[in-house]
C-alpha cells in the first residue's frame, strides 16, 4: 500500500515507513538511545531528499523527546536551570544550522555535508560504543568487577567566568561549557536531523560532572525545545517537514520504543550493544561507500526540492 | 476502467457524428476519458487513455494511411543540472547549469515507427520528439552554460527518461476498425503537477494534415492540497502546527506507557 508524500512528492510504501519507525523505536528503546541518527539515513537510504529527511526527523524527536522528558519529570530527573542554560546555546545553533542548511541547498551541497556529517559522527559514536562494549564482554569474562568511572573533583572548566549554581545537579559551575554543549547539538539538530543526545550525554557526564540520575531527563528536556524550534525553522526556511512522513514514523516509533523497552530489560546488554554499535558503523560505511565509489549517473537533476 | 473505455467510444462516436459535417476543416478528433488528476494520499500513479476519430478513416480513398503521433506535454519549469567530479577521493557536485522552461514530462506516442511517418526536419518544425526538447533546450541556453549545455541536457533527457518522465515510444496507438483509435500513456507517482497537453496530429503521406489538442490538469486534492498550500503559504503556521501535533503524539504515547 503506497502513500503519498505531500512535501517529499512522492510516494512511499506504508508498512516500509511504519516498519522502519518500528525498528528504529525498538532499537532505541532498548538502549535508550534516541534514533535520529538511525531513523534520518534509513529515510535517505529509501528515496526521501536529504534536507527532508533531516527536517521530517526533527519533527519526529519531538514526539519521542516529549514523551521521554514527561516520564523523567515525573521521577524529578531534570535539572530545569541547566536545560535552559543549555537550551540558550541551542537556539543560537539551531538558528544557525537552519541558515547553514538553507545556503548549502542554493550552492547545490547540502547532500554532501549531511552525508559528511554522519560519516563523520556515525564513524565516531559506532567505534566508541563498539570499545567500550567490547571492553566490558571481555572484562565480565575475566571475572573482573567493571568498575565505574570516578569524575576527578577538578578540572579547567572550574576556571571559567560566569559561574552559576546548579542546584538539582549540585553544580557551581561556569554557563559557558553547557551554552557551548547547547549550541553543538543544535547545529548537529539542524543538519543532520538528530536530538544529540549522543553527544550532550557524555558532555553532561565527563565534562559538566552532573550526576548521572538527572543526565537523561535534562537532555530530553533541552532536545524536546530544541528539535521544536529546528522543526518550526525548517518549515518556515525551507518548507521540507513532511508531517505526514512524520506522524508515520511516530507511530512506529511509539509502538516500536514500547516493545523494546521491555525486551531491553529481558536480554543481555553489552553484547546487543555490540550489535547495535556494529549496525552504525554499517551505516557510515555504506554511506562513506556511496561517497567513494564513482556513481552510475554523475549528473542530478532537481526542480525546487534537493532531489529528483 | 472499461466502462471509461466505452463511455471514451460512445464520446468519440459522437465526435465523429458531429464532426462529419465539417470533415474537411477538422479530420481528427481526440478526447481524454479524464481531464482531471486528482493527487490524494493514494496517489501512485496513473494511466490515461486517450479515443480519437479520423475523418476519411485509417485509409483515405487515395490509399493513403493515416499516422497518428501524440505528444504529450507537462509543465514547463527551471531544472537544475549538476556535476559531480571526484575531488579528495569522494564524489561532488562541481558545475551545472540551469534550465528554464524544461518540460517536466514528455511523452510521444505513434501508430508505427515514428520515422516512417514523417520526416526528421517535418518532426523538428512541428517540435515534435524529445529530440526537439534539446535543440530547444540548446538555443535557450546561453553564455557560459552553453559550453556544456550538450551534456547538461543529454542528462536531464537521460534522468527524467528513466524516472518514466520523458517517453518515446514507436507504438502505444491501436486503430479500432477504420475510424477509431485509442492511446494510452502512464503517469508515474513523481509527475509533476500543473496543466498537460496532449497534442494529437494527423499525418497522411508524410505530411501534417490536421491537428487536435486536448488538456489534463494534475493537481493535489483533499488533504494533501491543504497540507502543501499550508506548508508553502503559512510555513511558521504549518511548523506550529506539525510542533504540536508532535507534542500531542508524545503526550499520548507517555499515558499509554504509564497505564501498563
Amino acid at each position: 500500500m503506497q502513500i503519498y508524500l505531500p512535501i517529499a512528492e512522492q510516494s512511499l510504501n506504508v508498512f516500509l515507513v511504519l516498519g522502519m519507525g518500528g525498528v528504529v523505536g525498538f532499537l532505541s528503546g532498548m538502549f535508550g538511545v534516541g534514533g535520529g541518527f538511525l531513523m534520518t539515513p534509513l529515510l535517505i537510504f529509501s528515496g526521501i531528499p536529504p534536507i527532508v529527511a533531516v527536517a521530517t526527523e526533527a519533527n519526529q524527536i519531538v514526539a519521542s523527546s516529549v514523551s521521554g522528558s514527561i516520564a523523567q519529570w515525573r521521577r524529578n530527573n531534570v535539572d530545569v536551570k541547566m536545560g535552559l542554560v543549555l537550551l540558550s546555546g541551542g537556539v543560537v545553533g539551531s538558528v544557525g544550522g537552519v541558515q547553514l542548511v538553507k545556503v548549502l541547498r542554493e550552492l547545490g551541497q547540502v547532500d554532501l555535508v549531511i552525508s559528511l556529517s554522519y560519516v563523520l559522527f556515525l564513524g565516531i559514536i559506532g567505534t566508541l560504543m563498539l570499545v567500550e562494549s567490547l571492553r566490558t564482554v571481555i572484562k565480565s569474562r575475566a571475572g573482573q568487577p567493571v568498575p565505574a568511572k570516578r569524575p576527578g573533583q577538578h578540572n579547567w572548566i572550574h576556571n571559567l567566568p560566569f559561574k552559576m549554581r546548579f542546584k538539582r545537579s549540585k553544580l557551581y559551575i561556569s554557563a559557558i561549557p553547557p551554552v557551548l554543549v547547547g549550541a553543538l547539538v543544535g547545529l548537529l539538530a539542524a543538519i543532520m536531523g538528530v536530538g544529540g543526545g549522543f553527544i550532550m550525554v557524555p558532555a553532561m557526564i565527563y565534562l559538566l560532572r552532573m550526576p548521572t540520575s538527572v543526565v537523561v531527563g535534562t537532555s530530553l528536556f533541552q532536545i524536546a525545545f530544541v528539535t521544536s524550534l529546528v522543526t518550526i525553522l525548517h518549515a518556515t526556511q525551507n518548507q521540507t517537514v513532511d508531517v505526514v512522513l512524520a506522524l508515520m514514523l511516530m507511530t512506529g516509533g511509539v509502538i516500536g520504543a514500547q516493545i523494546g523497552a521491555q525486551a531491553g530489560q529481558k536480554l543481555k546488554g553489552e553484547q546487543l550493544r555490540a550489535l547495535l554499535a556494529l549496525l552504525v558503523l554499517a551505516m557510515c560505511g555504506k554511506i562513506l561507500f556511496d561517497l567513494v565509489v564513482e556513481p552510475s549517473e554523475l549528473f542530478t537533476v532537481s526542480s525546487s526540492l534537493g532531489g529528483h | 476502467m472499461t466502462l471509461r473505455n466505452a463511455l471514451g467510444i460512445v464520446a468519440c462516436l459522437a465526435v465523429l457524428l458531429v464532426g462529419a459535417g465539417s470533415a474537411s476543416a477538422q479530420q481528427i478528433e481526440a478526447d481524454l476519458t479524464t481531464h482531471a488528476i486528482n493527487v490524494e494520499t493514494n496517489f501512485s500513479g496513473a494511466k490515461v487513455a486517450l479515443f480519437g476519430a479520423v475523418a476519411g478513416g485509417s485509409e483515405d480513398e487515395d490509399g493513403a494511411s493515416a499516422d497518428i503521433i501524440i505528444v504529450v506535454r507537462g509543465p514547463k519549469d527551471t531544472l537544475h543540472v549538476r556535476r559531480k567530479r571526484r575531488i579528495a577521493g569522494i564524489w561532488i557536485n562541481v558545475d551545472g547549469a540551469s534550465f528554464r522552461n524544461v518540460p517536466g514530462y514528455y511523452t510521444v506516442l505513434t501508430n508505427r515507427p515514428i520515422a516512417e511517418i514523417a520526416s526528421f526536419n517535418t518532426l523538428g518544425e512541428l517540435r515534435i520528439g524529445v529530440s526537439s526538447v534539446k535543440t530547444g533546450l540548446l538555443l535557450a541556453s546561453a553564455g557560459e552554460a552553453r559550453k556544456n549545455a550538450g551534456d547538461y541536457i543529454e542528462a536531464i533527457v537521460r534522468i527524467l527518461g528513466r524516472k518514466k518522465l520523458y517517453q518515446e515510444t514507436d507504438g502505444g496507438i491501436t486503430f479500432i476498425g477504420k475510424h477509431l483509435f485509442r492511446a494510452e500513456f502512464e503517469l508515474p507517482a513523481n509527475v509533476p503537477l500543473g496543466n498537460y497537453e496532449a497534442d494529437v496530429y494527423l499525418f497522411r503521406n508524410t505530411q501534417l494534415v490536421s491537428q487536435y489538442t486536448t488538456r489534463l490538469g494534475i493537481e493535489k486534492s483533499g488533504l494533501e492540497q491543504w497540507i502543501y498550500s499550508l506548508a508553502h503559504d503559512q510555513p511558521l503556521l504549518y511548523g506550529i502546527l506539525s510542533v504540536l501535533l508532535a507534542i500531542a503524539a508524545g503526550m499520548a504515547a507517555s499515558a499509554m506507557f504509564r497505564k501498563r
